[in-house]
């Protein structure tokens, strides 16, 4: 499903006329497989804008084109939400809402019209993905951790089988091995695909960002300020990102280091950590010795 | 000083902290790190007797969490900065947010404006200070949780991951922050899953299944890799560049931390 922005503002209802839209003409287009990782400044507009592609709020202003179809507002004037897009929220909190785990997870599969034995069978592989187990079936959304929490949530947008998943900050506040164990579960399941499905991924760890995206969106101020891959972007525009109250990767901190130091310049098809350590170490100890 | 003696805490059946004893001492910068649910914000909201153990004994200066008398000084020493911010709200603007905490403690009317006009500025939010709280983005709500609680300079500060939905600027600005209190002579306590973070701490606690399992300095508790592969937790990049070095025969002292550091310790030592 490609999902396309055309000069696409949005402004809050409760805000006061002289203040601004938090999303101001955008012109974007989310293809069909892609990972595509967003990053940007707190109050940038990215939750919003993720509400936008949900359909949980219409554009004030602009088009949102699904497949090349307009998402009109539906008959009573009100936003459409996009039922092949699921939306992990920012707060967990937000999307748990039953008084056990196992209701919150039926309950979107279930509004669906899923069978009872699928939705049984969708709920036992699914909280595993997610690194709990069956005991957490039982227990109340509210009892649990932050980080457990989250965990729940991310399984519940799983179940509904999105074509579109869209992540807002997934891994804030998981621990560091269930960060990892997110990402990967996100990643397999988008592989599992067959390149039809899409991950939008909001994150303010640049780190995460290097691990996986094909694209980055940068957002500043309500404004796309780059869509980019990130081999370039963060490469070639450390400057700006710093200016827009961002950062790069670790990965690509070590590489500038080594080529301000040793004025060579390592050449990387891809920005992950295990990829960057592996050339670096390989520059530091066998061809070390041309190199000094 | 913060002291846990033989402390367990269980929400109805379930035991969550076993037999905790700590002690916290005061200038300390102590960082807690552990997997989700290994009861780290549990501990945080034993600190000011927000909940009570059913064993063992919790003192704040001298002063016994489990006495009702003592709840309120307790939490005036105490401030606790919560995981989730919107459970700290309740006022309806930023300004008054940070208002309350004040008339909750002996603090002149008049010097009120100013002293929450300052912690709003600390943390950069005083543009919004006529904000609806609940109308903020997630990072936004962040940094006037942190706000409301620095405004009544409570002698431990303890910052359920704070930095945790704040952009790259934002978890520098909160970490810079930590360390200029620290330096003013406050104690910090910091629950984070962020481990370059750690690394700034003096001290590192390492909570799993409600236990203690590890504790020490920052460097000793990364180079232990049991710890790090028994408890959900990761090396930061500087010290998996040094292990790796290492493996090929080159040696990184053990106090180098930070890219720059060991970059340059190699470019300086060839
Ligand atoms: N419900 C709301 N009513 C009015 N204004 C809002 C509302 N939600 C967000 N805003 C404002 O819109 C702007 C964009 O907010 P948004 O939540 O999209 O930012 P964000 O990029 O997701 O930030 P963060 O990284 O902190 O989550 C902010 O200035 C925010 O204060
Ligand atoms: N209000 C509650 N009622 C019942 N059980 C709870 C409650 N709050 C937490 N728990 C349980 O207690 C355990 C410890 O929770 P706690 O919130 O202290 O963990 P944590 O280390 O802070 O985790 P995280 O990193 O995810 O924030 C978890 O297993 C959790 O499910
Ligand atoms: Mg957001
Ligand atoms: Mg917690």
């Amino acid at each position: 499903m490609d999902i396309k922005l055309e000069n696409v503002s949005y402004k809050y209802p409760s805000l006061s006329n002289d203040s601004w839209e938090s999303i101001r003409e955008l012109n974007c287009m989310f293809e069909t497989g892609k990972w595509l990782s967003v990053i940007g400044q707190t109050g940038s507009g990215k939750s919003t804008l993720m509400k936008l592609l949900k359909g949980l709020i219409a554009p004030t202003a602009g088009r949102l084109l699904i497949n090349g179809q307009e998402n009109k507002l539906s008959k009573k004037g009100n936003a459409q939400i996009i039922q092949e897009v699921g939306l992990v929220f920012q707060y967990p909190e937000h999307q748990l809402f039953e008084t056990t785990v196992l209701k919150d997870l039926a309950f979107g599969p279930k509004n669906q019209g899923v069978k009872k034995e699928e939705i049984n069978d969708r709920t036992k592989v699914i909280i595993e993905l997610v690194g709990l187990s069956e005991a957490y079936f039982d227990k109340a959304p509210f009892e649990l951790s932050g980080g457990e929490k989250r965990r729940v949530a991310i399984a519940t947008v799983l179940m509904m089988n999105p074509e579109v998943l869209i992540l807002d900050e997934p891994t804030a506040g998981l621990d560091p091995q269930g960060s990892k164990l997110i990402l990967q579960l996100v990643h397999d399941w988008q592989k599992a695909g067959g390149g039809q499905r899409t991950v939008i991924f909001v994150t303010h760890q640049m780190n995460e960002v290097a691990e996986y995206s094909d694209e980055v969106l940068v957002m500043n101020d309500g404004e796309i300020v780059f869509q980019e891959n990130p081999i370039a972007l963060f490469r070639e525009h450390d400057h700006e990102l710093k200016a827009f109250g961002l950062d790069i990767p670790d990965s690509v901190k070590l590489l500038k280091l080594f080529e301000h130091r040793f004025g060579k310049r390592i050449e990387v098809h891809s920005l992950q950590e295990e990829v960057v350590l592996e050339e670096v170490v390989a520059y530091f100890t066998k061809q070390g010795d041309d190199l000094l | 000083m913060l002291t846990f003696d033989n402390v367990s805490f269980a929400y109805g059946q379930q035991a969550v902290l076993k037999n905790i004893s700590l002690q916290i001492m005061e200038g300390e910068f102590l960082t807690i790190i552990g997997p989700n649910g290994s009861g780290k914000s549990t501990l945080s909201k034993l600190m000011n007797g927000l909940i009570q153990p059913y064993l063992g004994q919790i003192l704040v200066d001298r002063l016994d969490t489990q006495s009702p008398q003592n709840l309120k000084e307790i939490r005036q020493i105490v401030g606790l900065i919560f995981q989730n911010p919107e459970d700290q709200f309740i006022s309806t603007t930023v300004f008054d947010e940070v208002i309350f905490g004040l008339e909750n403690i002996a603090v002149e009317p008049d010097k009120m404006q100013s002293i929450a006009e300052d912690a709003l500025k600390k943390v950069g939010m005083l543009s919004y200070k006529d904000v609806e709280p609940h109308k903020l983005s997630g990072g936004q709500k962040q940094r006037v949780a942190i706000a409301a609680i620095l405004a009544m300079k409570p002698k431990y500060i303890v910052f359920d991951e704070s930095t945790a939905m704040l952009d790259p600027n934002g978890q520098k600005s909160i970490m810079t922050l930590m360390q200029h209190l620290h330096d003013e002579g406050f104690t910090i306590i910091h629950i984070t899953h962020l481990m370059e973070e750690a690394l700034k701490a003096t001290r590192v606690l390492v909570l799993n299944g409600g236990v203690i399992v590890a504790e020490g300095a920052p460097v000793d508790v990364f180079h232990n890799s049991r710890v790090i592969e028994n408890n959900e937790l990761d090396v930061p990049l500087p010290l998996k560049l040094k292990g790796r070095l290492s493996e090929a025969g080159i040696v990184v002292p053990k106090q180098l931390v930070t890219l720059e550091g060991i970059v340059d310790y190699i470019w300086t030592s060839n």
